[in-house]
């Protein structure tokens, strides 16, 4: 071989060398460990966060929505008087330009929820900030279960927490690029699609309706004022699907204090009567017309007297629940028995919290262990060894009129019906016939007059006051069952220590007529 | 050795690169929602580069090649002093490499690649018997360029110049023996890593390519993304056009990363075949050239091998810098693949210096079987 080409096969070798080499290089890289990493930085998620949805009556107005309102900050140490006195005009200021300026803070906070078109005015004035947030607003015929949303957008209570827990920030694949902000998805519809999915829960409709939860706030406020009462509430519903139509609170005089219908407990009275009646009738203890010994009025049993309001020598159980007679509910509860009663209770839910879109509702409370001494046991009859609220109450005779499985709902379109009759026919027309029968000649007669058929049951219970009873402050309440426009609903009220008058009957079934007549008419 | 068929295998190459310069290109241009004028541009050059090797391969002989020599050199050395011309020159990158004209800028040092291998060729040639001689005759227009080049900056072209020149004394005289080749190979690393050690941004990109996971958003980067997209192809690839590394993953990727992105799309067989295929060029150039000088060595035979050295020699080295450093096994340097990556003026000058070692090797061949030859022919 010549010198050149010896020359030649060197360079050669050298060439292949280097490709033996490029080659395993390559080999190990196929099978080394950047694979992973090639994909993972090429696919990444996109969220897209879920709206928070506008919530509407049953119909369609609207009760809660986002709106874009302003925090207003100003800069002590900016602003000049005169912009100072322009800005006070347009908001409470609380202290003066000199007082801030004397913090050494700057941009103070000095309003918040401004509306856009006042903060557009005072943002053009030098030193003032304005901020933009998004604010709730809820209707004032929603604050009572609408809960809240905090600063940073988290729903605590009420249906906003409902609603909290239900939407769904949707996400996508996406193929990401070198360049991180700019992310993309192969396929278009995806994002779309997604973008559907999150909008698709923009708006929730609940079962109340706007114009009754009006009127029964109006119907309530003027019964509790008339009676110079300390709190009341009520609570309308639909007896089959369980809807919650209206549901209002008011708080008398210049007191805070307000009822909760779903957390306030109180002891029911004689509004507990007509459940007894049905746990009688279901356990064959009684009949309608089984005649039972009122006593002429007064009862003892052991030391302790039982009176009831209006004498009677004998009453059938049918009135010892339209005369709303105490010794006559008494005995029924002692003829069905401690064991039967408290079964029957349980399978009512009365001392089982409501789990409600709004919220739990108290879990209520019934002292099953009094029922083993016979003057206990007798109490129950006429309400007394509950503590309930009226949630609990109202679908307590939601499921004797209906259902075994009745519950309460804050949607429009109410509860799911998986299960039967909580009771057969014949005890449901009776306790309805019964009902009915407590305003046609009973306890409830001044509302014989009304625009609608109303059925019901009064009751009466006294509070106790310092261990004791008390004649004085009770708690009014009626709940009132009627039919019209092919629904039947239930509607409850009580009314917290009325003054100028005492009995359910009077203070409260007014305001469940009412609202049954203004639901019936729609005026 | 068939020229026509190593010219034709030649063209095959860069059309396979036109297709993978597509589909690294085709993300930008669809992100851009505009056209794909760059792979456009190319297919230009490439049909620009046949054309000129038909030119070439018709009219070239030794003796133009001759006539020409000097002036050529003079003229793309010219060009090249013309980028670092303020205003003149065209910066892209920090680097004043290109020209500008209406529709298409050009890096000179391409052109000066093909004048300065012939130039040092016909140098060697007249002078292989005097080492002195030669490097007196080369080693100031070196200089020269590269002063320039250093100006630009690219120091990656005066290393290679520099291994071109060393290679093609060292096959083109006998004085230079292989101990002088140890000790300009030694010369040139030390100077290269004294010059990579005098600035501190190149020793922090050697040391990204040492410790690329150390720097991965850095100066890491590129490699780390080189190294992902390698590794993704896998055996058999992923498929042309469903690269990952394209989507900005991978920068340069159509032109110095272009061997990442076929390893990517094609996977190891694919990407291995075509490198053997790239690197089998220079070196049936060389055997052939080696064959054909075999039979009488004379200026002619001299000069062809000396060209041919220098081409293969080049472009092994292009080849070796380009995916070395696309593998990690050298820092990071902005040298295309030939034939493979973007840029028409690589593309172009390749093709015409393929031509013009092929066509050399066919003309003196016949020159040495046939009596009365002029130096003259078109294989």
């Amino acid at each position: 071989m010549n010198a050149p080409a010896a020359k030649v096969f060197f360079i050669i070798s050298v060439v292949f060398i280097f490709l033996i080499l490029v080659i395993l290089r390559v080999v190990q890289l196929s099978y080394g460990d950047y694979m992973g990493s090639a994909v993972t930085q090429a696919y990444g998620e996109m969220k897209i966060p879920s709206i928070r949805p506008k919530v509407y009556d049953r119909g369609g107005n609207l009760l809660l929505t986002d709106i874009i309102s302003y925090s207003i900050r100003v800069d002590p140490k900016v602003i000049t008087e005169k912009g100072y006195e322009r800005l006070c005009e347009a908001i409470t200021c609380k202290k003066t330009l000199s007082t801030l300026v004397s913090t050494g803070n700057r941009y103070i906070l000095l309003a918040s929820g401004v509306p856009r078109e006042r903060a557009s005015k005072i943002g053009k004035i030098y030193g003032v900030i304005t901020v933009p947030s998004r604010h709730r607003h809820v209707s004032d015929y929603a604050k009572g279960w609408a809960g809240k949303i905090t600063t940073d957008g988290f729903a605590i209570g009420g249906i906003e927490s409902y609603i909290g827990n239900r939407r769904k920030d949707y996400t996508i694949q996406t193929f990401n690029t070198g360049k991180r902000s700019n992310i993309y998805s192969s396929n278009e519809s995806d994002i779309f699609k997604a973008i559907d999915a999150a909008y698709s829960f923009n708006k929730v409709y609940v079962s109340v309706d706007l114009p009754t939860q009006s009127a029964a706030q109006e119907f309530l406020d003027r019964r509790v004022s008339e009676y110079r009462a300390r709190a009341g509430a009520s609570i309308v519903i639909d007896a089959k699907t369980g809807e919650v139509i209206a549901i209002v609170t008011s708080g008398g005089g210049e007191s805070e204090y307000r009822w909760n219908p779903l957390r306030q407990m109180f002891e029911p009275g004689s509004i507990i009567k007509p459940l007894i009646y049905a746990a009688a009738l279901k356990y064959g203890v009684v009949e309608p017309d089984t005649m039972i010994d009122c006593e002429k009025g007064k009862m003892y049993v052991g030391h302790w007297p039982i009176r009831d309001v209006h004498p009677h020598e004998f009453l059938s159980a049918h009135d010892v629940v339209v005369k709303s007679s105490n010794i006559g509910a008494a005995k029924m509860a002692a003829m069905v028995g401690a064991d039967r009663l408290i079964e029957f209770f349980t399978s009512l839910g009365l001392g089982d919290s409501i789990e409600m879109e709004a919220g739990k509702t108290s879990e209520g409370k019934i002292y099953f262990d009094r029922m083993k001494s016979e003057i206990g046991l007798a109490t129950f009859g006429f309400g007394h060894g509950f503590m309930l609220n009226m949630a609990q109450i109202v679908r307590a005779y939601g499921r004797i009129l209906g259902r075994r499985d009745f519950t309460l709902s804050f949607l429009e379109g109410g509860y799911s019906a998986h299960g039967g009759y909580f009771i057969e026919k014949r005890v449901r027309d009776e306790v309805l016939a019964t009902l009915y029968d407590v305003v046609s000649r009973g306890t409830a007669k001044r509302l014989k007059r009304a625009d609608v058929v109303i059925g019901g049951k009064t009751g009466t219970a006294e509070k106790v006051v310092d261990g004791h009873y008390s004649r004085k402050d009770v708690v009014a309440s009626f709940v009132g069952v009627s039919e019209f426009n092919g629904h039947r609903y239930i509607a409850m009220t009580s009314i917290d220590e009325p003054r100028k008058a005492h009995y359910g009957g009077t203070v409260s079934a007014p305001v469940v007529k009412e609202i049954f007549e203004y639901m019936a008419s729609g005026s | 050795m068939n020229i026509k068929l190593l010219q034709l295998c030649v063209v095959v190459i860069s059309m396979v690169g036109l297709v993978f310069v597509a589909s690294s290109t085709a993300y930008q241009a669809a992100v851009s929602g505009g056209f794909d004028y760059l792979f456009v541009k190319q297919a230009l050059a490439l049909v620009a580069g046949i054309i000129a090797m038909c030119i070439v391969s018709k009219y070239m002989t030794v003796a133009v090649l001759e006539y020409l020599n000097f002036k050529f050199f003079i003229f793309t050395l010219g060009l090249l002093i013309l980028t670092i011309v303020p205003g003149v020159g065209y910066s892209a990158n920090g680097a004043a490499r290109w020209l500008s004209f209406p529709g298409i800028n050009f890096q000179p040092i391409e052109l000066l690649k093909i004048s300065f291998i012939i130039y040092i060729s016909f140098a060697v040639a007249k002078n292989y018997n005097s080492l002195k001689d030669i490097v007196t005759i080369v080693v100031p227009p070196f200089i020269v360029i590269a002063a320039v080049l250093l100006k630009q900056p690219d120091f990656g072209s005066v290393v290679m110049l520099l291994v071109v020149l060393i290679a093609i004394i060292f096959v083109g005289s006998p004085k230079f023996k292989f101990r002088h080749l140890f000790v300009s190979a030694t010369a040139v690393i030390a100077a290269a890593a004294f010059f990579v050690m005098s600035s501190p941004y190149r020793m922090k990109r050697v040391f990204a390519f040492l410790n690329p996971e150390d720097s991965p958003l850095d100066y890491g980067y590129q490699s780390l993304q080189s190294f992902k997209a390698i590794s993704h192809g896998g055996l058999w690839g992923i498929g042309w056009g469903n690269s990952y590394a394209v989507r900005d993953f991978l920068p340069e990727s159509h032109t110095d990363y272009i061997f990442s992105i076929i390893a990517e799309q094609m996977g190891l067989v694919f990407s291995s075949s075509l490198l053997l295929l790239l690197l089998a060029v220079p070196v049936v150039m060389l055997l052939s050239a080696t064959r054909t000088a075999s039979s009488s060595y004379d200026y002619t035979s001299r000069f062809m091998l000396n060209v041919v050295a220098g081409v293969s020699i080049l472009w092994s080295l292009e080849v070796v810098i380009n995916v070395g450093s696309v593998i990690g096994f050298i820092p990071p340097k902005g040298v295309g693949l030939p034939l493979l990556s973007y840029g028409g003026s690589s593309l172009v000058s390749h093709l015409v210096m393929v031509s013009i070692a092929t066509c050399l090797i066919f003309v003196t061949g016949r020159g040495s079987s046939s009596a009365g030859d002029k130096n003259r022919g078109s294989p």
